[in-house]
């Protein structure tokens, strides 16, 4: 069911970026775009919309990896702030994103079970980016590719009940640095559309706190990896207002002293943004 | 022409993100939907529609429940979960390196194995020993070393089915006397690395079985979750006499051992 929900709200993405590209290249038509301003266009973002995660943890993190039969699964609402400043071949970011996620099951690939309400996974992440764009456009007025480099900080909690009050509260802060490719698509003012292949490499601490008839807890340092692949665009719908979109789906894996796991968080996001 | 060039290099650039990335190398693959659930007491076992496993599923399930409960009362353990087992028909079938191997996933627990006939000692055992990591981890957290991890697993063992554990162990121990390592070799998670495996499994889950039937699960359970140097440090203070004695002290009963 959540399957079919990430599919669908990937499929709506989709269909309103097919959808838009020819509005815009009308719209291109009918309007010329107004010269760059001598300064970086400021913008704030605002977005909110749903997260879906999936755990599973590993028993071999090399290749081949050897991951459990059964994903751990949840979703829940997540919002992000961002505030950017853009040249024509510029940009710099910041962004703060949140999200809780609830109503976890246990997918074991022929069947979902139910879990505890006590389940829970949290996260805090913020980044930065800076990246730069071609001047010279690929094959279609608009579209220029683009380089860049992401450094990432965040703050996780992942709770998970076990039969007989047992608790397994596992909190990892993440530095994360990665390279990102883009290609972005901007023929007019109208509409702008970036997909984003990010990958970088992490450096964890994480603490397992294990909690039945005795407190125990397990730090360690660890590493791991991040893989992002994105879409996010605007549209603008005044003069310093636009709806703003992002769907996205982050895989990662952290690998600690006797354990290790893979987790992806998908994420669909609306909201606006506001150019200063 | 150029334009042509750039469609080929943005095709083939997508190309490489579709395929590439760190999450599809470093990523598990997604389970396949061949599976019949048989729904257990404390248990969902999972086995290949007409396989070896499914023939046996209700004696597999009937060694699982001891276990279960074998495990619990002897650490004293809260942990009541349930058990998701996995019965792959061979090694190529699970990716795993032999009809001999599992794999137990304390977080989400689960585990897997290969059941392969005869119904005997070692696929009970194999099973078991995976069944354990399961429920010692989710009810006492995760050991500071492999000693620990793998030795309690084996040490555990309930023999109400099959005769893999104190009866297998000691009698094992006894017979390799001279070759044995030293526990503080198997200790140091580097020095466990350098041992061969079944070496290394066996005599610590011989010692293990000896430290819980002597000195009982309390002492264990504070030395469980320390990492190599710490337990080389504390034993003397947990156990009131020093590795070396122990090691002594467990040869001693091995010698004697009388099933």
């Amino acid at each position: 069911m959540r399957r079919t929900r990430d599919r669908l709200t990937g499929v709506l993405a989709a269909t309103a970026i097919v959808v838009a590209l020819p509005l815009d290249a009308a719209w291109a038509q009918t309007r010329t775009p107004s010269p760059p301003a001598d300064g970086p266009a400021v913008t704030w973002r605002a977005s909110g919309g749903r997260e879906s995660f999936a755990f599973q943890d590993l028993a071999k993190s090399k290749p081949p990896v050897d991951g459990s039969p059964i994903v751990w699964r949840g979703e829940g609402p997540a919002v992000t702030l961002d505030y950017s400043r853009r040249r024509p071949f510029r940009l710099h970011r910041f962004e703060l994103t949140a999200s809780s996620n609830g109503d976890f099951v246990y997918d074991t690939g022929v069947s979902v079970t139910r879990r505890p309400d006590a389940d829970r996974a949290s996260f805090l992440t913020g980044q930065y980016d800076y990246r730069r764009y071609f001047a010279r456009r690929l094959w279609l007025t608009g579209l220029r590719a683009g380089v860049g480099v992401r450094g990432i900080g965040a703050r996780r909690t992942l709770r998970h009940a076990f039969g007989g009050d047992v608790e397994l509260t596992e909190t990892d802060v993440t530095g994360t640095i990665a390279l990102v490719g883009t290609l972005r698509f901007t023929r007019s003012e109208r509409f702008d559309v970036e997909a984003e292949w990010t990958n970088g490499t992490t450096l964890a601490h994480g603490n397992q706190h294990h909690v039945a008839d005795v407190t125990g807890d397990s730090p360690s340092w660890g590493g791991g990896w991040l893989t992002v692949i994105g879409v996010r665009g605007d549209v603008r719908l005044r003069r310093r207002l636009a709806a703003v979109f992002w769907v996205g789906r982050d895989g990662e894996g952290l690998l600690f002293n006797h354990r290790s796991h893979t987790a992806t968080r998908g994420r669909v996001l609306f909201g606006v943004a506001y150019a200063r | 022409m150029r334009a042509k060039r750039w469609v080929g290099l943005t095709l083939a650039a997508a190309a490489v993100v579709a395929v590439s990335g760190c999450h599809t190398a470093f990523g598990p693959d997604p389970l396949d939907h061949d599976w019949r659930v048989y729904e257990g007491t404390r248990m969902s076992f999972f086995v290949r529609p007409g396989s070896f496993a499914e023939q046996h599923v209700t004696r597999l399930s009937e060694v699982l429940e001891d276990q279960f409960s074998a495990t619990v009362k002897s650490l004293g353990l809260r942990y009541a979960g349930r058990l998701h087992a996995y019965a792959y028909n061979s090694g190529a079938d699970a990716g795993l390196i032999s009809d001999s191997s599992g794999r137990a996933y304390p977080e989400t627990e689960s585990f897997r194995f290969v059941a392969v006939p005869p119904i005997g000692d070692n696929l009970l055992q194999l099973m078991s020993h995976e069944a354990n990591h399961v429920l010692i981890i989710d009810g006492l957290g995760r050991a500071g070393t492999y000693f620990m991890t793998e030795g309690l697993a084996s040490a555990l063992l309930s023999e109400t089915f099959h005769q893999s554990g104190r009866h297998f162990l000691f009698p094992w121990t006894r017979s390799r006397r001279g070759q044995l390592p030293r526990i503080s070799t198997l200790i140091d998670d580097g020095g466990w690395g350098r041992t061969p495996s079944d070496t290394a499994y066996k005599s610590s889950a011989s010692f293990l079985a000896w430290l819980i039937d002597t000195y009982g699960p309390d002492r264990l359970r504070q030395i469980y979750p320390l990492n190599s140097d710490q337990m080389l440090d504390r034993m003397a203070s947990i156990y009131g006499r020093p590795l070396d004695a122990l090691e002594a002290e467990w040869l001693v009963f091995i010698d004697n051992w009388i099933p």
